[in-house]
């Protein structure tokens, strides 16, 4: 479960890149953030996972504050970034193995996790080679690796199906959905909708920093009264929302 | 023509493209100005000092060998040096130029033929060789022109022989380069060429120490004549391994006008040829090298079940975040040479000069050994100190504390997700940083127990002050990068060169030897009170700026925003 309480965050003075934002994440449903290039999602997950601090608000994993209890808090959630370029020296074995004693995972699971997750994404003849000789494709599957090494309650996942093949994409969405219907949580960025649309129990659409729309699918549908595309009703909404800004710029 | 004309644009659009023309290019104006005009100065300075040095070795070599009539073997001496030299180079410059340059890989795509790039590229390196033979050949062959009133027609040979020398020994380098790029994945891989290109420059630096320290030692006599046999077997090398340098040599020894020109003549058909060779070969197997680069090198293997586990062993979240931090620092090139390798070569060059123990150095050596390294000896007080003091230096020099956050950056975030608490993290950070300042710290133990033999208490006393140095320059390194990371780079040289942390640690690595040294001279205390205070007190302050450590580094390590 993630909490999000009034949460902002601002670069600099004048421009909030996310608004007071508060959003509830329930155990068993894979949540989709949804929102144009620059909307917020990342920096709204940056604050999620601790890499950024929020200027207000609290965030809580499994009902563990990330403000008191940071170190707890971490221990719940596993993390894909956006960018899957890091420790381009290091051999895959040698990262898994580094996540595995930074999560403190217990001897018997990891090696057969490891195999088990390798041969899903198809990764298990490049284990000994170093990151550095992977695609981009590879290394996002090493970073998912990585993340769900320590059989973590919640996922948070930025952009999780940039780079991939249809073959993995399709992988990462089947153990996504495995995930939830265990009862898990599952909460991920995209700005490719009908990624969302097919595999997500509720979305929540950003834009310029604030949250638009919060619901399921049929929410939505029903807000809109129509059954158009997820696509057209996203432009609408953002659409909506935006004409008195072009006066402000 | 218009291939003369396409060879010679690219060249200039390489020249200004390459990096090994902008080697510290910073990205910010001003200081980019400041680095580059600095970067000037320097070079021209060094430039000045190496044409003095190789100036006068031509004066004193022709003042030692005119009297038995052999100085114009000093002529083969310097062309065969050079035309080492320049190979030497060559290969490394031919390795960097042709395959590991970035304009490469846009080169590829664009309908260019093979010896249209290898010409460009063949000039670029030419004129990179250029400032070498201008530097090493010029002021000898002139100071000795000079010297000795040579005729007219040596300084115009020597003029041309300047021109020409470069081209055989850089063909050569360029086919043998071209021919292993082309047969040996080996030498393909980026990182290991700058790791082994940066060991090979480093060993020689060494020699060159080594061998100044051995000749210092030899009389007249004894070197007069191992310069004559000893020039003799490298030109006869030379000859061999470059056919047609000999000319250059004859040319410049040539008794009538007339043979000097046809030497000459000679030395320019042999250049030609040279470059045709280069060429051909270019032809040949360029291409196909520089493809295989592109292409992943890496082999496929499945790991056995075993393997898998004994790979994924657990362990401490403290050792794994020390081990990820040492192999980062082994394998990235730039942090190898500039953090890692330092350690082991300064206290090298250090004692050097006290194992060869000759000439001047002897003296020092007669009074080392004369000193009293008992308790309560003052010597022992003043010892102990330098040696802290030394300590000191090595440690902050190699800069890893200081750039303990820095060489991390983009990927800092990783810092932030992990459940394991700062303090722990930066834990492990100083404590990578002392293990490689100890390394360094030991080879400095082991060459000064081996060179001046103390007793054993005055031995053991020494190896228990060294490590405080490595921990207090360790702890009070991390603190500037602690409040000042460089997280924004965007290749790793940033990270460590042009970090002002370093710098910074390494002002306080001084100012604590300094304090060490001045007390020590200024109150001489007895030497069982020094001994005590040098072994805790550096422990105590470390342990003090741990403390403040505790308290700021996780406040910093949230507030970093990236
Ligand atoms: N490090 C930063 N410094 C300043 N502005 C930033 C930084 N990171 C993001 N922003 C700004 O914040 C806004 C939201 O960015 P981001 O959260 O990355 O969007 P998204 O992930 O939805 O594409 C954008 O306007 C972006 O320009
Ligand atoms: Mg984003």
């Amino acid at each position: 479960m993630i909490e999000l309480n009034n949460i902002s965050k601002s670069y600099s003075k004048h421009i909030k890149a996310v608004d007071s934002i508060n959003l509830k994440v329930e155990n068993g449903e894979i949540f989709g953030f949804l929102g144009p290039n620059g909307a917020g999602k990342t920096t709204t997950i940056k604050m999620i996972t601790g890499i950024l601090e929020p200027d207000e608000g609290d965030i809580f994993i499994n009902q563990i504050s990330m403000r008191k209890n940071p170190v707890e808090a971490k221990r719940s959630f596993g993390f894909v970034p956006d960018d899957p370029n890091i420790f381009p020296r290091l051999k895959a074995i040698e990262y898994l193995r580094f996540m595995g004693n930074v999560y403190d995972v217990p001897t018997e699971a990891r090696s057969v996790k490891i195999a088990k997750m390798a041969k899903r994404f198809e990764l298990t003849e490049s284990l000994s080679n170093r990151i550095q000789s992977f695609s981009h494709g590879m290394r996002q599957k090493l970073m998912i690796m990585g993340a769900l090494l320590h059989a973590p309650d919640v996922w948070i996942l930025d952009e999780p199906m940039t780079g991939l093949d249809p073959r993995s994409s399709y992988q990462l969405k089947e153990m996504m959905r495995e995930h939830a219907d265990s009862g898990k949580t599952v909460f991920f960025s995209t700005h490719v909708l009908d990624v969302a649309e097919r595999i997500c129990d509720r979305v929540a659409v950003i834009d310029q920093g604030h949250i638009l729309f919060c619901g399921t699918m049929e929410d939505m549908r029903q807000h809109f009264h129509s059954s158009r595309s997820l696509e057209d009703m996203f432009l609408q909404l953002v659409e909506e929302m935006r004409p008195e800004e072009s006066g402000q710029v | 023509m218009r291939g003369i004309k396409l060879t010679l644009s690219l060249t200039y659009t390489m020249l200004k493209g390459n990096g090994l023309a902008n080697i510290s290019g910073d990205s910010r104006k001003k200081s980019k100005w400041v680095s580059k005009a600095g970067n000037v100065i320097l070079m021209g300075l060094l430039a000045v000092y190496m044409s003095v040095l190789t100036g006068v070795s031509a004066l004193t070599l022709r003042r030692l060998l005119e009297p038995a009539g052999l100085h114009h073997i000093i002529i083969g001496l310097y062309i065969s040096l050079a035309a080492m030299l320049i190979f030497f180079f060559g290969i490394v410059y031919v390795i960097s130029i042709f395959y590991h340059s970035s304009d490469t890989e846009k080169l590829l795509p664009l309908p260019i033929r093979a010896d249209t790039i290898i010409s460009a590229k063949l000039i670029l390196t030419a004129l990179y060789e250029y400032v070498f033979v201008i530097v090493l050949i010029v002021p000898p062959l002139l100071v000795y022109g000079l010297a000795g009133s040579e005729p007219w027609y040596y300084f115009l040979s020597a003029a041309f022989v300047v021109l020409l020398l470069p081209v055989i020994p850089l063909c050569a380098a360029s086919v043998i380069v071209m021919l292993i790029m082309r047969f040996t994945p080996f030498a393909r891989d980026k990182d290991r060429f700058s790791m082994v290109s940066g060991l090979l420059a480093m060993g020689l630096a060494l020699v060159f120490v080594f061998m100044t320290q051995t000749f210092s030692s030899y009389s007249q006599e004894d070197l007069r004549q191992l310069l004559q046999s000893g020039i003799q077997d490298l030109s006869d090398l030379t000859s061999i391994l470059f056919p047609g340098i000999s000319t250059a040599t004859a040319a410049l020894t040539a008794v009538s006008a007339s043979s000097a020109l046809s030497q000459l003549a000679l030395l320019a058909v042999l250049s030609i040829m040279a470059i045709t060779v280069t060429l051909i070969t270019a032809k040949g197997v360029y291409y196909k090298g520089v493809i295989g680069l592109t292409a992943s090198a890496s082999k496929q293997m499945t790991l056995s079940d075993a393997a898998l586990r004994e790979q994924t062993r657990p362990g401490s979240a403290f050792a794994a975040l020390l081990k990820k931090d040492v192999l980062i620092l082994v394998r990235t090139p730039v942090f190898f040479m500039n953090n890692v390798l330092m350690n082991f070569l300064w206290p090298a060059f250090f004692l050097v000069p006290f194992i060869t123990s000759s000439g001047d150095i002897g003296a020092y050596r007669t009074f080392l050994d004369s000193v009293d390294y008992s308790l309560f000896s003052h010597y022992g007080t003043i010892f102990l100190a330098i040696a802290f003091a030394v300590a000191c230096f090595l440690s902050g020099a190699n800069g890893i504390a200081q750039s303990a956050l820095s060489r991390e950056g983009r990927r800092i975030y990783v810092m932030k997700i992990i459940p394991v608490p700062y303090k722990l993290q930066i834990l492990a950070k100083i404590t990578t940083g002392f293990l490689f300042s100890m390394c360094g710290i030991l080879i400095m133990y082991i060459l000064i127990i081996l060179t001046i033999k103390p007793d054993i208490l005055f031995g053991l006393v020494l190896l228990l002050v060294l490590p405080g140095a490595a921990i207090l320059t360790n702890t009070a390194g991390i603190l500037f990068d602690l409040i000042w990371p460089k997280l924004h780079w965007d290749n790793e040289q940033k990270a460590v060169k042009q970090n002002m942390n370093v710098l910074y640690g390494m002002l306080a690595a001084m100012v604590f030897a300094a304090v060490a040294l001045v007390v020590s001279f200024a109150f001489r205390p007895p030497f069982i009170y020094s001994a005590a205070g040098l072994i805790l007190i550096p422990w105590l302050a470390a342990f003090a700026l741990w403390k403040l450590i505790k308290w700021m580094g996780p406040r910093q390590m949230k507030l970093l925003d990236i």
